[in-house]
C-alpha cells in the first residue's frame, strides 16, 4: 500500500505530471533557434534538452509563409511546458500554443495561435508527435 | 529510532529502494525532480506495461527506468490492419488480441494463408542503423517466423530465435512457439536507407500476436512508443536531485547504485554521474563494463564485468578530500589518489550530461552515506548476496 500511495502521489499530485502545453515555434534555421533568447536556453551548446523540446519536427501546412518564414524550410521546435510560460507566450516566433490535456479530453485545445490562422492552422499536421498526445491530424481547430 | 530492517547496513543517510517501493529518508518528490515532456510506458514484473503521465517517474517493481529521447518511426505500431501502411501478401491481420498493456483488441493477430506470407511497412528515412523491436506471442508456429529490417529493394529476413527474442522481464532468450502465454520482445538492428520492416512466415497457417512494432534510429531499442498515422517521440527522462539533498557540499560520502541492465542491450549504459562541478563529472558509468573515476592526472577504472541480460550490476563509489574510488560487484576497490577537487554540487544526476549517461536499465536502489564507507564494507555491500 505504501508503494502504491507513493507512486500515486507522484503520478497525480505533482503539477509537473499534468500533460503540458506545447508551444510551436518556427525560426529561419536551427542556428537562429539556438541563438534565440527565449528558446536558446534549451540548447546547451551541443544538444537540445530533449526532455522539454521536440526539435526539428516536420510540419505540413498549406500556408506558404508563417510569420514571414517558409513553413517548408523553417526550423520548427516544439517546447513543452507543464505550466504557462510567459516568455514563450510573448515570443513572436512561437506561433501556436496547444493544450495537450485538452486534446486528450476531446476539448478545444488551441490556446493561442496568433501567427497561424485559418486553414494554415486547421490543416496543420506535424510529426513526430509527442508520445501520449492525441492531437488530430490535421488539427481541425 | 532504528531504521527498518530492509535498510542497508551501516545505516545510511538515505536508502531509496525503488523496486521494493520502500524509501528511507528518501521522499521521492523532495529528493528528485523529473523532467519528461511526454508519457511513457513502464513495465511491471507481471509483464504488463502501463503508461505514466508526462513528468512522472517510470518506477515499477522492477526499478526506475531512465531513458533518452527516442522516436518510433514505424507507423500504426499496434494496428497492422491499416492496409495503407502495412502491405500484406497471403497474410491476414486482425486487431483482436490482448496487448502488452492488458487491453483487449489492441494487438494484431497475423495469420499466413500460404507459405512465405508477408506483411511489410516501407519507410522513407535516411541511411543509419535502425533497431526494430516488436512484441511477439506465438499462437501456431510450425515453421520459421521471420522479421524484416532491410533497405528497400534488398529483402532480407531474420528468423526469430532465442538469440533475438527474449522474455522482457527475465531476459531469458525464447523463440516463438505455439500456444505461448507471454509476449516476447524480439529485436534486430540493421543499417538501412528507407528501411522496410515486418514479418514473413515460412508455413501456411502459422499465426502470432504482434504488438508495438517499433523502429528507432539507434543501436538498441527502448520502451514502447505508440504510433498511429504519425511517428512519435518519447521525451528524455532527466532526473536530478533537488538541491540540498543527498550529499551536496559535504566533504565526504559514499553511494551505491544497484541496477539491472537493459534487457534489449547488454552493453547499454548503467550511466550515472556524481557531479563535482558542471564540467567535472567525477564518477561516470560507461556501458555496463566500466566505472570511470575521473582524476587530475589520470582516470581510474573499475571493471564492472561483462554484464548480461539479467545482470544486476552493483556499484559503489566514495569520495573524500584526498581520494575518490569505487567498486563493482564485490570486486577490487579502485582508488584514484589524484581526484578532482571540490565538493559535490549536484550529487547524482541521471540523463543530463549533454544528453548522455542515461541509465537505460532499471535502477533498483540508490543508497547514500555521508561518510566514506571502508573498502571491505563496500565489497560486502556490492556482493551479489
Amino acid at each position: 500500500m505504501k508503494r502504491l500511495a507513493i507512486i500515486a502521489s507522484l503520478l497525480f499530485a505533482s503539477p509537473a505530471c499534468a500533460q503540458p502545453f506545447d508551444y510551436f515555434c518556427i525560426f529561419t534555421n536551427q542556428a537562429a533557434a539556438e541563438a534565440d533568447a527565449t528558446v536558446g536556453p534549451y540548447w546547451n551548446g551541443t544538444t537540445w534538452d530533449l526532455s522539454q523540446t521536440f526539435p526539428g519536427v516536420t510540419v505540413s501546412t498549406p500556408s506558404a509563409l508563417v510569420d514571414g518564414i517558409s513553413a517548408v524550410t523553417g526550423f520548427w521546435i516544439v517546447v513543452s511546458s507543464p505550466v504557462d510560460n510567459a516568455a514563450l507566450d510573448a515570443k513572436a516566433n512561437c506561433v501556436m500554443k496547444l493544450d495537450r490535456q485538452a486534446a486528450i479530453l476531446g476539448n478545444a485545445f488551441v490556446v493561442a495561435a496568433t501567427g497561424l490562422t485559418g486553414t494554415g492552422r486547421t490543416s496543420f499536421t506535424f510529426q513526430p508527435v509527442p508520445h501520449g498526445s492525441r492531437y488530430p491530424r490535421p488539427l481541425g481547430q | 529510532m532504528d531504521p527498518p530492517a530492509w535498510v542497508l547496513k551501516p545505516t545510511p543517510a538515505i536508502d531509496c529502494n525503488f523496486a521494493l517501493g520502500a524509501y528511507y529518508n528518501c521522499p521521492l518528490d523532495k529528493t528528485f525532480s523529473v523532467t519528461r515532456a511526454s508519457t511513457k510506458y513502464c513495465q511491471w514484473q507481471s509483464q504488463i506495461w502501463m503508461s505514466v503521465a508526462s513528468g512522472a517517474p517510470c518506477i515499477t517493481d522492477q526499478g526506475w527506468l531512465i531513458e533518452e529521447a527516442r522516436t518510433n518511426i514505424a507507423l500504426w505500431a499496434r494496428d497492422m490492419t491499416q492496409s495503407g501502411t502495412w502491405v500484406a501478401v497471403t497474410m491476414t491481420a486482425a486487431l483482436n488480441a490482448v496487448g502488452i498493456d492488458g487491453t483487449a483488441n489492441s494487438a494484431t493477430t497475423l495469420t499466413s494463408t500460404s507459405a512465405a506470407g508477408t506483411i511489410l511497412q516501407s519507410l522513407t528515412a535516411s541511411s543509419t542503423a535502425y533497431t526494430y523491436t516488436v512484441f511477439v506471442k506465438g499462437v501456431t508456429v510450425t515453421g520459421a517466423i521471420q522479421i524484416a529490417d532491410y533497405p528497400v529493394l534488398t529483402p532480407a529476413f531474420t528468423t526469430l530465435t532465442s538469440s533475438n527474442c527474449f522474455n522482457p522481464v527475465t531476459g531469458v532468450g525464447t523463440a516463438p512457439a505455439s500456444g505461448q502465454a507471454i509476449f516476447l520482445r524480439c529485436t534486430i538492428t540493421a543499417t538501412s536507407l528507407n528501411p522496410v520492416i515486418g514479418f514473413k512466415f515460412a508455413n501456411s497457417g502459422d499465426s502470432i500476436i504482434v504488438d508495438f512494432n517499433q523502429l528507432e534510429a539507434a543501436a538498441f531499442g527502448t520502451s514502447p512508443i505508440l504510433t498511429t498515422s504519425a511517428s512519435a517521440t518519447r521525451a528524455a527522462d532527466v532526473v536530478a536531485t533537488n538541491s540540498s539533498n543527498l550529499l551536496d557540499l559535504i566533504a565526504q560520502g559514499t553511494f551505491t547504485i544497484f541496477m539491472q541492465t537493459n534487457v534489449l542491450n547488454n552493453t547499454a549504459n548503467f550511466g550515472y554521474l556524481w557531479w563535482f562541478s558542471a564540467n567535472n563529472k567525477t564518477f561516470v558509468g560507461n556501458g555496463n563494463t566500466t566505472l570511470t573515476i575521473r582524476g587530475t592526472s589520470a582516470d581510474a577504472t573499475v571493471t564492472v564485468g561483462s554484464g548480461g541480460w539479467t545482470t544486476l550490476v552493483r556499484t559503489a563509489a566514495y569520495y573524500d578530500t584526498a581520494n575518490h574510488g569505487g567498486v563493482a560487484n564485490s570486486g577490487t576497490v579502485v582508488n584514484n589518489a589524484n581526484p578532482l577537487s571540490g565538493l559535490p554540487l549536484t550529487t547524482v544526476v541521471w540523463g543530463s550530461n549533454n544528453g548522455a549517461n542515461f541509465a537505460d536499465g532499471n535502477i533498483q536502489r540508490l543508497t547514500v552515506w555521508p561518510w566514506r564507507v571502508p573498502s571491505a564494507q563496500l565489497q560486502m555491500l556490492t556482493s551479489p548476496n
